[in-house]
């Protein structure tokens, strides 16, 4: 392909057409703006994609997920969206799961597995998340074919319910034990580390049906706190793999800022069930490409990689 | 640059021309042996944000060349240009349960991280094998060792694989028609360094040979590519204070992220 305006990436260390990498961010832009996503799952298997060291890939997929969800944090904050206790107690978590995360990382590519894992987490979370979204989405447009309504899903007691240290969450309306915010937070820091995602496609869902927290309040606190762990994870990062490219990251978030601007023009003309089916269907596309690279026997079964690294 | 080079090469014909003549003075006595003098169009390769990969010249003459044409083929060059020294694992996928992934590694020290030779015609054709293999003259008499002796047999595999993967990388080539004589004396040839090169330092030789065997000593030069500018600073500061990079790169996203909201605010 022909090379418009060359940049020489300075810790990815290839050469990259800047017009690319502006158009890459600004299609994943569009898509966050469309269906009010971080869209760090489609950033990191792009710069994978184009020859992106994956562990540069998922370093610089946190730092971009900062720019994009200050938008998104801003607006919701402002709102009174936010549950702050909720959100600092999963942040807690979060900063435990990244930490661990990082040196996963850093572990996993001195055993020359690192892309293995980094792939086999994305198709695995991927092909869950994006499974479940299908389902879910596809039964609500059909109910709405047939003019059900959605049942309210508040009441219920789940096996959550019964764990120790209750905390109240005011702005959330729940009693509930602090354990499983804090798993969450765990969970989501570490896959933030590892996949370069700010886990909104695992916090939203989880906050909905798990702890049962109103959804006027999912987005803005899932923003809250995956502001801080994707900060956190980006120095984190930088400072123990040296793997966060700032020029990459800049250049994607130039083209995001404006993609996000088109996608939520759009996404506001489409039904929240139709969005939810979209992007599951991406997910589940991005899953099975990725699986695809990990089932079919590669053209060149052998790498280099500098030693140790 | 290509100005440059024609420059010092109109210099060299000069020079040969006037050689020449002086040893057409003193033709009575034995014909003095062949040298050479050689270098590159560029000592210093700066690689900064625009790098894209660059073109160096080789050229040089052959004192007391018995040549009466360029095409007369008594001579041949071999010129090799090899990169900054590195260590590295090659990995072999091998399918596990289904799954592609890394299952066994050799480590090496000492790979080039660039080789390029360029050539008057095939080198195997230029000298014998072991003439070649002393000076480690192309692919197959380049020194790839593992680190641990064991498995020799599949340690040639790994070689290979390395030699085929830098080759499909553009850092690895064979040019057999890579240098060409352009008078009776003067040759040149030209390399093109790709935007992957590694960074450092490039050592360039340069070798005589006539009827299979080397002819005076081989002439070395060394080129440098340097990181510049603004990557060159991102880089240290990534490298040198990773803290502060990571703290900055997060402060730089989060200006941005204001700036963007401040900019498209519609509210």
């Amino acid at each position: 392909m022909e090379t418009v305006l060359p940049v020489y990436l300075p810790i990815a260390e290839i050469s990259v057409d800047v017009l690319l990498i502006i158009g890459m961010g600004a299609a994943v832009g569009f898509l966050s703006g469309l269906f009010g996503v971080g869209g760090g799952f489609l950033i990191t298997p792009l710069l994978i994609f184009i020859g992106v060291p994956s562990t540069v890939a998922v370093a610089t997929g946190s730092n971009q997920v900062v720019a994009s969800s200050v938008s998104g944090a801003l607006a919701q904050w402002r709102r009174g969206n936010v549950d702050f206790k909720l959100g600092t107690v999963m942040l807690l978590g979060g900063l435990v799961g990244s930490t661990v995360g990082v040196f996963v990382v850093a572990w996993l590519k001195k055993k020359g597995q690192v892309d293995l894992f980094i792939s086999l987490t994305y198709v695995t979370m991927l092909g869950v998340i994006g499974s479940l979204m299908l389902v879910e989405s596809l039964n609500a447009i059909w109910k709405t074919r047939r003019g059900d309504l959605a049942p309210a899903t508040r009441e219920g007691h789940s096996w959550l319910h019964g764990l120790p240290f209750k905390q109240r969450f005011h702005r959330s309306k729940l009693y509930i034990s602090a354990i499983p915010p804090i798993a969450l937070g765990i969970f989501v820091g570490f896959l933030s580390a590892i996949m370069g995602v700010g886990g909104g496609f695992v916090v939203v869902p989880a906050l909905i049906y798990l702890m049962r927290v109103p959804t006027n309040v999912v987005i803005g606190t899932s923003l809250f706190q995956t502001i801080f762990v994707a900060a956190y994870t980006t120095v984190m990062q930088a400072w123990q793999n040296q793997s966060v490219d700032a020029v990459l990251a800049l250049l994607l978030v130039v083209g995001g800022v404006i993609g996000a601007q088109f996608g939520v023009r759009a996404g506001q003309k489409l039904k929240g069930e139709q969005l939810r089916a979209m992007l599951a269907a991406i997910v589940l596309a991005v899953a099975i490409r990725l699986a695809f690279g990990l089932i079919l026997r590669p053209n060149e079964l052998f790498s280099l990689s500098a030693i140790g690294g | 640059m290509e100005r440059s080079a024609k420059a010092i090469a109109v210099l060299a014909l000069t020079l040969c021309f006037w050689h020449g003549t002086a040893a057409a003075q003193t033709a009575a006595a034995p014909a003095p042996r062949e040298t050479i003098e050689a270098d590159v169009s560029t000592r210093e390769v700066p690689v900064g944000g625009n790098f894209s990969g660059t073109r160096v010249i080789v050229f040089g003459t052959i004192e007391n060349s018995k040549q009466t044409t360029a095409d007369e083929g008594l001579y041949d060059i071999a010129v090799v240009i090899a990169g900054p020294r590195e260590e590295l694992t090659a990995r072999r996928k091998a399918n596990v349960a289904g799954l592609w992934i890394n299952a066994s590694s050799f480590n090496f020290k000492n790979v080039p991280g660039y080789y390029t030779v360029l050539s008057t015609r095939p080198i195997k054709d230029i000298a014998p094998k072991p003439v070649l293999w002393q000076l480690g003259i192309g692919f197959d008499n380049l020194r790839i060792v593992p680190e641990m002796t064991a498995g020799a047999k599949e340690a040639g595999e790994f070689r290979d694989a390395i030699l085929r993967v830098k080759t499909q990388q553009g850092l690895y080539r064979e040019v057999p028609e890579g240098v060409a004589f352009i008078g009776r004396s003067l040759f040149r040839g030209s390399v093109d360094l790709p935007a992957n090169a590694p960074v450092g330092e490039f050592n360039a030789w340069v070798y005589l040979f006539r009827k299979g065997e080397l002819a005076g000593s081989p002439y070395k030069t060394k080129l440098d590519l340097k990181r510049q500018g603004f990557e060159r600073a991102v880089y240290y500061f990534a490298y040198v204070h990773p803290l502060w990079y990571g703290i900055v790169s997060v402060a730089i996203a989060l200006l941005a992220g204001f700036l963007a909201t401040m900019l498209f605010r519609r509210d």
